[in-house]
């Protein structure tokens, strides 16, 4: 069962045609106008943010990685032919950053497993929000995980991405990400339950 | 079922991505096992967690900090993205180019008994007939 999550602008779907501002955007862009740029960063930013949450970064670590993948964007935008919409294109960019983070990082330094009673993580507040403590366990255990199971975590629940989306943006085949993404859930429950 | 399911089976069924009769095996266990029932249940719950909506607020002036970096930044090289009707012909160009500095040098290409004149002149017809294809397979995979 799926939830619904919060609306945010620009939704990336590879499937659909390119939204009517964001083409507008690329023929700016594609001029060289730094200031369609920073409408380009001000349309995404909220939806580049929510993702690397998602991901389970913290916010200092989300702002170097946004800033990081906004700038590759403007030098890679050059390249961008316009066959998949500038939000998938730019959710690409975060992905492979965060991918990069996450692998210059080395192995993930195990945090003390916390035995929090999955029950307990769900405790929302009355405007539907799991409450911030709580979402800072799951985060926790979220950065135990496999970097491609914590990234395909984030996609798949960012924006209700499809499996075939996030395949779309992580450029692996449908069933690898699939995998991921079940053997992620099933190693988030055994991390909040306490089970090493 | 006499065993427990395992969790992948479970995850299964919560995903709704098992077989008809696997699931109602899996739901009449689920009916009688506490157990499997409170590790199902846990798996709704965390389904629920992860995806609850998340307040998210962008740091102030974030758009202002990456503008910054991108002043610093060198200026993206454009790349040259030629519509292929320019490719075919820079491509005849610079074979031709090539093919008349051999022949001032004396030398003549032949293959199979076919004269470069010929093979330019295929070549060219070739290339010119590729240049509307490619054009047109390029806007059909932009959509």
């Amino acid at each position: 069962m799926r939830l619904a999550l919060p609306l945010i602008s620009a939704a990336a779907v590879p499937a659909r045609p390119m939204a009517t501002g964001d083409a507008a955007l690329l023929g700016a862009l594609r001029g060289g106008d730094p200031e369609a740029f920073r409408v380009l960063i001000e349309r995404h930013q909220t939806g580049v943010f929510s993702l690397l949450s998602r991901m389970g970064f913290d916010r200092d670590t989300a702002e170097d990685l946004a800033q990081d993948a906004f700038v590759r964007a403007w030098k890679a935008l050059p390249t961008f032919r316009g066959d998949a919409q500038l939000g998938t294109w730019l959710y690409r960019i975060v992905y492979r950053q965060a991918l990069q983070h996450l692998r210059q990082r080395g192995r993930q330094q195990r945090l003390a497993s916390e035995a929090t009673a999955v029950r307990e993580v769900i405790d929302h507040t009355p405007d539907g929000h799991v409450r911030t403590e709580l979402r800072e366990t799951l985060d926790r255990c979220l950065t135990q995980l496999p970097a491609p199971q914590r990234l395909a975590l984030g996609l798949f629940y960012f924006q209700e991405q499809s499996y075939e989306e996030v395949a779309g943006i992580m450029q692996l085949p449908l069933n690898t990400v699939k995998t991921h993404i079940r053997r992620g859930k099933l190693r988030l429950k055994d991390l909040l339950e306490g089970t090493p | 079922m006499k065993t427990h399911p395992s969790p992948d089976q479970l995850l299964a069924l919560h995903e709704r991505d098992c077989a008809p009769a696997l699931a109602t095996t899996l739901q009449s266990h689920l009916d009688q096992c506490a157990t499997c029932a409170d590790a199902y249940a846990a798996l709704g719950a965390l389904e629920s967690a992860l995806a609850a909506p998340r307040a998210i607020e962008v740091p102030a002036r974030f758009a202002d900090r990456v503008m910054l970096r991108v002043e610093l930044e060198p200026a993206p090289i454009r790349s040259w993205n030629l519509p292929n009707e320019c490719i075919a012909p820079l491509v005849l160009g610079v074979v031709g180019i090539a093919l008349l500095a051999m022949q001032t040098q004396g030398a003549t290409l032949s293959f199979e008994g076919i004269s470069g004149a010929q093979i330019y002149s295929i070549a060219t017809a070739v290339l010119l007939g590729l240049a509307p294809l490619l054009t047109g397979l390029r806007a059909i995979a932009r959509g």
